[in-house]
């Protein structure tokens, strides 16, 4: 037998074996592919996620900005809730799958101190508002559903639905060692630096300004309004938009200015108010800042003082706390 | 003949382990993403990447195995974008200390 014989026997003795090969790389192949399939299936799946979680952190960076929106609700709030801060560090932003999460304390100056009085949770959906949480220390809850007739702070034409008689009897019934706020409704049209001069021993927290349309709190659509106004105090946070600012007036128009394209979030914001900016913003660049209203803090006895003061029309007492009086 | 099949299963083994790790990192990422927790594994995502892509270099060293090595090294890779892009935008988005 030559040796090439003896290759072909020895390969017919390998035989059985070497057929059964095929069939082992074939179960391996399969088995092999079937987990590459479950793998790539479970990548796409856990990609998902984090992607999305990208795409809402550029969204947020790019598009309609996580800043953008936080200075509307902040700036909403300046000029819709009288007597009314933010501060910076109380803001809390929390990013889920394509929506944004803003939380922040809302504060009063109730005497010489900045109390906390609500607590709200937002959450938007985009630059969409679809979650609204509001959480409120407050004892005196300015009315929710605002009308023509229920405002604390209402034009000389308008006629409130408090009685002045009744809070100023509240008012006299509470100790001296107390500090408050009080919303006060001039008989006429002031401006701002007149009001301050005229109301010593309290501070003057707010004014509304008059936009033309106080008088029937109704818009030229039909309407109804809210009350806006600006903070009268210098405000040396860093955060406020006030800060350092010479005119109010005039950040006050610009805060308008700034709020006119995102109108709609800040309504939802400020929750069953139509803000009506166009028209508004018109008024004030034509006519000026006149004020139909402040709210001030002070002592018990200051504040019922006011009552006596000529400009004076009405007054709604606001909260009320312990002497913090330090001047 | 057979030095050669023991290093090709090396490679392959390599690969898988890169696979396997970058979507373990993967998954305590989604974990942390929609719970909002951190797992106990979190703060170890830069070493799950560094595994992945280690692995993942030694699969590519290898043609049969090449396939797996760049799939873990996409995986690292993805990590360190998401990682990159959370870090720098996370600059833009949120103006707070």
């Amino acid at each position: 037998m030559n040796s090439y014989e003896k290759l072909l026997a020895q390969a017919k003795q390998d035989g059985p074996a070497s057929k059964s090969d095929p069939g082992r790389n074939i179960k391996k192949a399969v088995a092999t592919s079937k987990w590459k399939l479950i793998l790539s299936t479970i990548t796409v799946a856990l990609l998902i996620v984090p992607t999305i979680y990208m795409l809402t952190f550029i969204y947020y960076a790019f598009g309609t900005k996580s800043t953008t929106l936080m200075d509307i609700t902040s700036y909403t709030m300046y000029i819709t809730e009288p007597n009314s801060t933010l501060e910076e560090l109380e803001f809390d932003m929390d990013f889920s799958l394509f929506s944004m999460d803003l939380s922040f304390e809302q504060f009063k100056q109730i005497g010489d101190e900045v109390y906390p009085v609500k607590t709200y949770d937002l959450t938007f959906a985009f630059d969409e508002l679809v979650g609204k949480e509001i959480s409120s220390r407050l004892e005196k809850a300015y009315p929710k559903y605002p009308t023509e007739t229920n405002q604390w702070l209402v034009h000389p034409k308008q006629v409130p639905e408090f009685s002045t008689a009744d809070e100023s009897l509240k008012l006299a019934g509470l100790p001296e060692e107390t500090v408050v706020e009080a919303y006060l409704s001039f008989n006429d049209l002031y401006a701002v630096k007149d009001v301050v001069k005229s109301m010593e021993g309290v501070d003057v927290a707010w004014a509304a300004v008059y936009t033309g349309v106080e008088d029937k709190m109704l818009s030229a659509d039909g309407d109804v309004v809210s009350p806006i106004g600006y903070p009268v105090q210098a405000d040396p946070t860093n955060w406020s938009p006030f800060k350092d600012a010479k005119s109010h007036e005039d950040v006050f128009l610009d805060m308008l200015k700034y709020l006119q394209p995102y109108e709609e979030i800040a309504v939802d914001v400020s929750a069953h108010k139509n803000l009506e900016l166009a028209e508004r913003i018109d008024y004030l660049e034509k006519n000026g800042f006149m004020s139909y209203g402040v709210v001030v803090t002070g002592p018990k006895n200051e504040v019922e003082k006011l009552q006596n003061n000529p400009m004076v029309r009405y007054m709604k007492l606001g909260e009320v706390k312990l002497w913090n009086w330090t001047r | 003949m057979e030095l050669d099949t023991l290093k090709i299963r090396v490679f392959h083994w390599a690969g898988w382990i890169s696979v396997i790790i970058g979507l373990f990192a993967l998954a305590i990422l989604n974990i942390t993403l929609l719970s909002g927790y951190d797992t106990p594994f979190s703060d170890r995502l830069s070493l799950f990447i560094f595994l992945s892509l280690l692995f993942g270099a030694i699969a590519c060293l290898q043609r049969m195995s090449r396939t797996l090595g760049l799939w873990g090294i996409f995986l690292a890779f993805f990590l360190i974008l998401f990682m990159g892009v959370m870090f720098l935008l996370g600059w833009f988005i949120i103006p707070f200390p």
